[in-house]
C-alpha cells in the first residue's frame, strides 16, 4: 500500500526503556496488547484487524 | 539413543492436541494461526515457556504463568465471546461459521496486565530462567 510506518519491538527493549514505552502505550491503548497500531496519530487499533486497519487508512 | 526432537513441532502438536481434547479449535485463518504459533515458539525459546505473544511477558515464570498458552483466561473467553483473546482458539460454533467472532476485550485483571507493578521495576531484573513445569511432560 506504500504507507510509511515505524515500529518498536517492545518485548526486545531493555527494562527501563520498556517501562517508558509501556506507559506511552497504555495512554493510547489501555489494554496494552500487541500489536498496537496508531494510525495518523488519531486512531488506535489493538490486535490483528486487517479490515479495521484498511478502514482507518481509507 | 540419539533422537533429535524439534521443540517447535512438539509445542505445536501439544497445543493442537490439548485444544482438541478440550473441544476448542484453532482459528480457520491459517496465516494468522501460523504467525501466532511462530511467535509462541519465539517466546518458548526466549523465556523457556510459550507465553502469549499478544501480551508483554516479564521473563519471570511466576509472573507470566497465567499467560502460558493456553492462557488461564482462554476457556472463559471462549464461553463468553466464542474466541480467546489472541483468537488462536475459537469455539466449535465459531469454527463452523455458526458464530461470528470479533476482537474481544482483555480479561486479565488490570493489576496483573504485565505481571508486575510498574512502580516496582526491580521485579523485572530477575534473570531469565529456562525450563518450566507446564511442559514437563513433553519430550524436550
Amino acid at each position: 500500500m506504500g504507507i510509511k510506518y515505524d515500529y518498536v519491538d517492545v518485548d526486545l527493549l531493555g527494562s527501563a526503556e520498556q517501562d517508558k514505552v509501556m506507559k506511552e502505550l497504555l495512554l493510547v491503548n489501555p489494554q496494552g496488547c500487541f500489536p498496537t497500531m496508531v494510525i495518523n496519530k488519531t486512531k488506535t487499533i489493538g490486535g490483528f484487524q486487517p479490515e479495521a486497519i484498511k478502514d482507518a487508512l481509507a | 539413543m540419539n533422537t533429535r526432537i524439534n521443540v517447535n513441532e512438539e509445542l505445536i502438536a501439544y497445543l493442537k492436541k490439548n485444544a482438541r481434547a478440550k473441544g476448542y479449535y484453532f482459528n480457520k485463518n491459517s496465516v494468522f494461526v501460523n504467525e501466532l504459533l511462530k511467535n509462541l515458539c519465539v517466546n518458548l525459546k526466549r523465556y523457556g515457556y510459550a507465553s502469549c505473544p499478544r501480551r508483554l511477558s516479564t521473563s519471570v515464570y511466576g509472573l507470566d504463568s497465567y499467560l502460558i498458552c493456553p492462557c488461564r483466561y482462554m476457556e472463559n473467553d471462549i464461553k463468553k465471546y466464542g474466541s480467546g483473546f489472541c483468537a488462536l482458539y475459537v469455539s466449535k460454533d465459531a469454527y463452523e461459521g455458526k458464530k461470528e467472532t470479533s476482537p474481544i476485550p482483555e480479561s486479565r485483571p488490570k493489576d496483573k496486565l504485565f505481571g508486575i507493578d510498574y512502580s516496582n521495576p526491580s521485579a523485572k531484573k530477575l534473570p531469565i530462567k529456562n525450563g518450566n513445569a507446564r511442559y514437563a511432560d513433553m519430550s524436550v
